[in-house]
């Protein structure tokens, strides 16, 4: 009966060449696998929870970086005109300021999750987590 | 308050009241020992045994708790020269400080009946702040005047810079409110959420009749968001550090 090679090896602490040609094998197998592994696409393997959960810390981050350039906007345009009696019009400038910059932020922080995204999974967002996944909701 | 009713709804925002522990005043300013500040001394204190103790042997071959450790280094290392450059790695301990802090306290959170101090806008602030403050000081101190030049790209028209500087530093500002609201709002949110939920639990067993049947439905989502509150628990730590360096790479290289 024919010894596994990998037990023959153990046993005698030499490496016989057929026994190295099933190891080489062995760990291009391994290689395909993390090749495999590395481009599903991340829907697969995180899962549909995994991939719900990421668009919803995306969205998170950008509400909050939106929301809050507009609150900023208008503080400072509430205060302006609280210093220098001209309300309302540096609340309103101001608040159309935050606007701006809110949109400025979400725009830079999509650059950043695509760049992230491309450098994880070679996909970008708009790919894997397509509007069409949601329709059967 | 405490004990709810059966059949009746717990609060959920019970788990966030501050209790006073020890009363201190100092000049008029209420600077009380509370239940979050216990929190706080709990976490740095787990932190730093957990290090100390971790680094005993500093063997060549570590044990699992020598690699934990050593791992969390790594991680933050690497993260900080990523994002800000070798040069960045002067600020290692703040952004490492910081990492191990708030996950630190994310975690202690999930243990039952324990407070997570960062469900409170107030800490999540004061956490930023040093950040954002480090950020201008620091800029300022090794750039001087230029570190303004973030507040003007290059390649705008001459018409436009006053606007677009406007517009930058109004986003610049910004940067605080969304730094801690997002750490803050995700912690409170999932720990209302599993309030909620487990809540359901008791609401449906205190009915009565075939209510009660239906009562492990919430109890198996309960316990879904209690492993999921544990990832948020990392990922927001994760993301706090993260910004962190981001904000820094703009003190050590201002021009965009």
């Amino acid at each position: 009966m024919p010894v596994p090679a990998d037990e023959k090896g153990a046993r005698t602490g030499r490496i016989s060449p057929a026994d190295r040609e099933a190891f080489r094998k062995r760990s291009l197998e391994l290689d395909r696998r993390i090749d495999e592994a590395r481009g599903a696409p991340v829907e697969e393997r995180g899962g549909r929870a995994g991939a719900d959960r990421r668009a919803m810390s995306y969205g998170f981050r950008m509400v909050a970086d939106f929301i809050s350039a507009i609150i900023v906007g208008g503080v400072i345009g509430y205060f302006a005109d609280y210093v220098l009696g001209t309300s309302p019009w540096f609340l309103v400038g101001f608040l159309v300021l935050g606007f701006v910059a809110g949109v400025r932020n979400v725009m830079g922080s999509y650059n950043r999750m695509q760049a992230d995204m491309r450098a994880a999974t070679g996909g970008d967002i708009g790919r894997d987590m397509p509007d069409s996944a949601y329709d059967d909701d | 308050m405490a004990t709810a009713e059966p059949g009746e709804m717990p609060d959920p925002i019970e788990q966030f009241e501050i209790k006073k522990h020890l009363d201190f005043e100092i000049f008029g300013l209420d600077a009380s020992f509370t239940n979050s500040s216990l929190a706080m001394v709990i976490s740095a204190l787990i932190v730093a045994g957990f290090l100390i103790f971790s680094m005993q042997g500093r063997a060549l071959v570590p044990t699992r708790l020598q690699s934990l450790a050593e791992m969390s280094y790594e991680f933050i290392a690497n993260m900080v020269r990523e994002a800000a450059g070798a040069e960045g790695m002067k600020f290692f301990p703040l952004v490492f400080t910081l990492f191990m802090f708030i996950l630190a306290g994310n975690l202690l959170g999930m243990f039952p009946k324990q407070f997570t101090f960062t469900s409170h806008l107030i800490i999540t602030v004061a956490l930023a702040m040093i950040v954002f403050l480090t950020v201008i000081g620091y800029g300022f101190k090794k750039n001087g005047p230029g570190f303004l030049k973030l507040f003007v790209p290059s390649g705008v028209p001459v018409v436009l810079v006053p606007l677009v500087t406007a517009i930058e530093v109004v986003s610049f500002l910004s940067r605080p409110l969304s730094h801690s609201v997002r750490l803050f709002a995700n912690i409170l949110a999932g720990h209302i959420t599993l309030k909620v939920f487990a809540g359901f639990i008791v609401m449906l067993l205190g009915a009565g009749g075939a209510t009660a049947l239906l009562a492990p439905l919430p109890m198996l989502m309960t316990v879904a968001i209690t492993a999921l509150e544990f990832l948020v628990a990392f990922m927001q730590a994760y993301v706090f550090a993260m910004l962190t360096c981001m904000y820094l790479n703009d003190a050590l290289h201002p021009s965009h």
